[in-house]
């Protein structure tokens, strides 16, 4: 659905009589605005495209057929947005609360894995492998809840004491094991881990997969393993660790955040681009738009990637050198790959129509994998590659397409490229195509459309730097930056929620509850009406 | 009635051997493994330094001992003069100067700037083993911004640092290669940039024996005997743990022994020994490739490069082979441009190394271990690097032998890692290993 257009007509004029502005409509800067207009400031949300959601959008992949752009699951939904901001009143309802996963391997052989990991292991058939696989899931999951507040993003000193005091608190009644746990892990790769867990099979070939899912570091590399712990952490509809299909897909975990926000009285203004953050005496005091207009507000929170936001929009005299050595420093030469495909003729027999209902993966052998994140670290499109693939229509009745069905994939890892050619777009499809053909043979004969999507294509919709697309670095220099980008500007009143706030990849919306709090803090403390 | 010991160190090195007279010296019962296969006179090579805390310990005034510093570090480009570097930050940037490095005025700013970040808290301390405060000291991590900061820049990669530091592509390809090569790291990977600054440590400076004494190693081995360290030459045949305390170490001729920790000095020993998969946190520093020892006599001492016989050379192209070999190796291919490490010994022999050799092959689709055409191929391949920067080489080697270290052998000795403790590769390998062992034995780890 598309927002009120911003009057084009709003050059000089100077607007006032608002307590907040947050400045992009993307989950995060939703869930900002949502918590501010809660609280009872007078908030302004000011998108610069016609549509919200920042990448993640419902779009046309073909005549007639819809599909979602950007994300396709919810891992690491923050829950507490979910309660606070009743999230569920406003219309997420989870079609599947936690998906099993079918593992496919290269020598055609699967695996089927309960979506619920704690009680995964249990269905096993194997002693040994049951044995190996519950001991290291359990140990996995208990360090990774132990870990879950250190992914949340820091707004000050302040909080980053109050989060040492908490972990500090939990260390001293952490088992000493978790400690040990913790220095093993926190440098260790996943092959290490996987290596001193498991013997050569499906189940670490499987984890394999799931752990360089989506990562910046090769599953060689150090600090390779704690992203993976960093997806356990994720809560998603009461399940540690689970993944979960909402109904309508992840669009409609934006369109439930945008009913939160305007139940929250909050006025959503599209099409408004900003060009700068107006500051005086050191404080925020409104923004400048693109058309020329002035909207004034003590508070701003900033939900655009940290480039824009501090160098567009801020200006680097007011910012750390070091700060801007981290901005502009490449963080990651990987990135993962979308592609929808529309697929002729339905399947008619039960077994097939089981697994369209769950996620399928297909997990190359460990070697392949390492080979895939070394071939496209150095630009090279890999030979194989994770591929991860649901069915929304399956799934979802309201996606389902008459006579054929949808198949919704993220593929990863892939060459982080700035502006790639048809050809080269053409490899990518190609490869993930191949995988799909292990996942179910002869589905390519079936291909009717396909739509692939890359960081370049989500930057051209959102007017984001690509970069913020790129990979995630590993988690020690996401926690550094996290918090040096939430903290950056002494300017007060500014807040930030923008991607390289958020520690792991997927919708969390912590960064924006996290920076609205940190807002309403400030603004009480100030004195401010509410 | 088995014997029982706190510490056995499986290891044929001068690490191995320092941190075993060390730990029997502060009271603990220790055995050593070495290798039945040789008894090589390993110290021709420059080594770490031995710091002095070690040297008081284990007394090495008493022995004719003099170790003297190798003089410079150099790398030598495809072409182009040599990079040098020396020990004082003053003649360093007169060398640079000299070489027409533009930035030399740089270079002290920045061997300052990576000793600080060479303090690195965190990761330093999770490296080392003390593995019991690990929570704690993430804890202190994520509430110090500036410490946070630094570990998020060790934890990136060596090249990103660099570009950071410096303009010059030769003078970053010559600090790559000297600070990435000991491991055969690559410099694009997370984690690098540790190595890079662990190379900056005090102890991380080689050095040599001086004259015609007896080797450190001898030294070394004499040192332990004499304090009491029991010696086994004679391969391990398994290791079993009840659950208890102790694990027990069974030989290839059933004599049995107990001990409480397993101890590597080295990364290449453990993987040698089978208990590769023991080593988390060793990717940080290099793993999963081995490493290739050449030694080549020749009917007369040839000309060092640079004019300087007690140095380090480095060959490399520029500093992209350095990742390139190491994706190579780590994918079962040796490396096309190989980086290859070299010194002259005493003797006039030259003692050249690589470690950017695969530790298991990969061909037709299968892995497979070394065979000796592998073999014959790393000594052709050091070869033709040594030729291309040394001219008139080729017409003077009279012998070559080659050894491989970090292949792995197949057989996993060790079922658990429970009680193995590894030391990752490390510049400053004999304190890295001694400040190890001593924090086990404090009860750190």
């Amino acid at each position: 659905m598309t927002a009120k257009p911003e009057a084009t007509q709003s050059a000089g004029r100077i607007e006032g009589g608002i307590d907040a502005i947050v400045i992009g409509a993307s989950a995060d800067g939703l869930a900002a605005a949502a918590y501010l207009g809660k609280a009872g400031l007078r908030t302004l949300l000011l998108e610069e495209s016609a549509e919200i959601g920042g990448p993640v959008r419902a779009r046309d992949i073909a005549p007639g057929v819809a599909g979602v752009d950007g994300e396709h699951l919810v891992r690491i939904l923050d829950p507490d947005v979910i309660n606070e901001l009743e999230l569920y009143r406003h219309g997420v309802n989870y079609a599947a609360r936690r998906l099993d996963s079918v593992y496919y391997f290269d020598d055609g052989e699967t695996l089927h894995l309960d979506g619920d990991l704690q009680h995964a292991a249990d269905l096993m058939l194997d002693d040994d492998t049951r044995d190996q696989f519950g001991t290291f899931m359990r140990e996995a999951l208990e360090l990774a809840a132990f870990l879950r507040p250190t992914f949340a993003p820091l707004r000050s000193t302040e909080d980053a004491q109050s989060t040492k005091q908490a972990l500090d608190k939990s260390v001293r009644q952490a088992s000493p094991e978790i400690s040990a746990l913790i220095a093993r892990y926190a440098l260790a790769s996943i092959e290490d881990v996987l290596n001193a867990s498991f013997d050569d099979g499906p189940i670490k070939t499987l984890l394999t997969s799931e752990a360089a899912f989506l990562s910046g570091a090769a599953p060689h590399e150090a600090f390779s393993f704690m992203g993976f712990l960093r997806c356990l952490a994720g809560e998603t509809a009461g399940l540690q660790g689970a993944v979960a299909y909402p109904d309508g897909g992840v669009v409609s975990i934006i369109n439930s955040l945008r009913r939160a926000v305007q139940a929250a009285k909050v006025e959503i203004r599209a099409a408004a681009p900003v060009k700068s953050i107006l500051i005086e005496w050191d404080r925020a005091a409104g923004v400048v738009l693109q058309g020329g207009g002035q909207v004034r507000a003590p508070i701003i929170v900033n939900a655009l990637d940290a480039s824009r936001a501090y160098l567009d929009m801020i200006g680097p005299d007011a910012l750390d050198i070091e700060f801007q050595r981290m901005l502009t420093a490449p963080q990651s030469h990987l990135a993962s790959a979308r592609l929808q495909i529309t697929l002729r003729g339905v399947a008619k027999d039960e077994a097939t129509k089981e697994n369209l209902r769950r996620r399928l993966v297909f997990s190359p052998p460990p070697n392949d994998v390492r080979r895939a994140f070394i071939d496209a670290r150095a630009g090279r499109i890999p030979e194989s590659a994770i591929v991860e693939a649901i069915f929304p229509g399956a799934l979802d009745t309201d996606a389902a397409v008459d006579g054929g069905q949808i198949l919704s994939i993220v593929a990863h890892p892939f060459p982080f490229d700035q502006a790639p050619d048809a050809r080269r777009r053409n490899e990518i499809s190609t490869v993930i195509l191949a995988a799909l053909e292990k996942i179910a043979p002869g589905i390519s004969e079936q291909v009717d459309v396909i739509d692939l999507r890359l960081p370049c294509d989500l930057a051209k919709v959102t007017g984001a730097n690509i970069a913020a697309y790129a990979a995630k670095p590993t988690i020690m220099q996401q926690w550094a930056l996290a918090g040096t980008a939430v903290s950056a500007s002494d300017i007060g009143g500014v807040y930030f929620c923008g991607p390289e706030a958020q520690i792991g990849s997927g919708i969390s919306c912590t960064a924006g509850k996290n920076a609205a709090k940190a807002a309403l803090r400030e603004f009480k403390k100030e004195g401010g009406a509410p | 009635m088995t014997a029982h010991f706190d510490f056995l160190i499986i290891g044929d090195d001068e690490a191995s051997l320092c941190a075993a007279a060390c730990a029997q010296k502060a009271g603990a019962k220790v055995a050593m493994v070495r290798s039945s296969k040789s008894n090589k006179k390993q110290s021709a090579r420059a080594l770490s330094s031995v710091p002095n805390f070690i040297w008081r310990r284990l007394d090495l005034q008493e022995f004719d001992l003099t170790l003297d510093k190798v003089s410079a570090r150099v790398t030598l480009l495809e072409s182009g003069d040599p990079v040098v570097t020396l020990v004082g930050g003053r003649d360093t940037k007169a060398a640079l100067a000299n070489a027409g490095v533009d930035e030399y005025a740089l270079w002290e700013d920045f061997v300052d700037e990576t000793a600080v970040l060479a303090d690195g808290g965190f990761i330093n301390s999770a490296l080392s083993g003390a593995s019991k405060d690990g929570a704690a000291s993430l804890a202190n991590l994520l509430g110090d911004r500036t410490a946070l900061s630094r570990a998020s820049l060790l934890a990136g990669s060596c090249r990103a640092l660099l570009d950071d530091c410096f303009e010059d592509n030769r003078l970053k390809d010559h600090i790559a290669a000297h600070a990435l090569a000991p491991s055969g790291l690559g410099g694009a990977e997370p984690g690098s940039a540790f190595a890079l600054t662990d190379y900056f440590d005090d102890d991380a400076w080689r050095m040599r024996v001086a004259g015609e004494g007896k080797s450190l190693y001898e030294i070394l081995t004499a040192v332990c005997e004499r304090s009491g360290v029991k010696i086994f030459t004679k391969p391990l045949g398994r290791m079993s743990s009840d659950g208890g305390k102790y694990k027990t170490a069974v030989f290839d001729d059933d004599e049995k022994l107990k001990t409480r920790v397993v101890f590597f000095a080295t990364p290449d020993a453990a993987v040698e020994a089978g208990a590769g998969h023991c080593a988390p946190g060793a990717s940080i520093r290099g793993a999963g490739t081995a490493t290739a020892a050449m030694r080549l006599k020749l009917s007369e001492k040839i000309d060092a490069p640079a004019h300087d016989e007690d140095a380090i050379f480095q060959i490399i192209d520029d500093g992209d082979d350095l990742q390139d070999a190491r994706d190579a190796a780590i994918s079962g291919r040796p490396p096309e441009r190989l980086p290859v490490e070299f010194e002259i010994a005493k003797n006039g022999d030259i003692l050249a190394r690589s470690a950017y050799f695969p530790s298991v092959f990969y061909a037709d689709n299968e892995w497979r271990g070394w065979t000796s055409q592998d073999r014959q191929a790393a000594a052709m391949q050091i070869r033709e690097r040594l030729t291309s920067r040394l001219p008139g080489l080729a017409n003077l080697i009279l012998k070559a032998t080659i050894d491989i270290t970090g292949a792995v052998s197949g057989d996993a000795v060790f079922p658990d890692c429970a009680g193995v403790v590894v030391q990752p590769s490390r510049h400053s390998a004999i304190s890295a290993a001694v400040r190890l062992i001593d924090r086990m034995m404090a009860g750190d780890g």
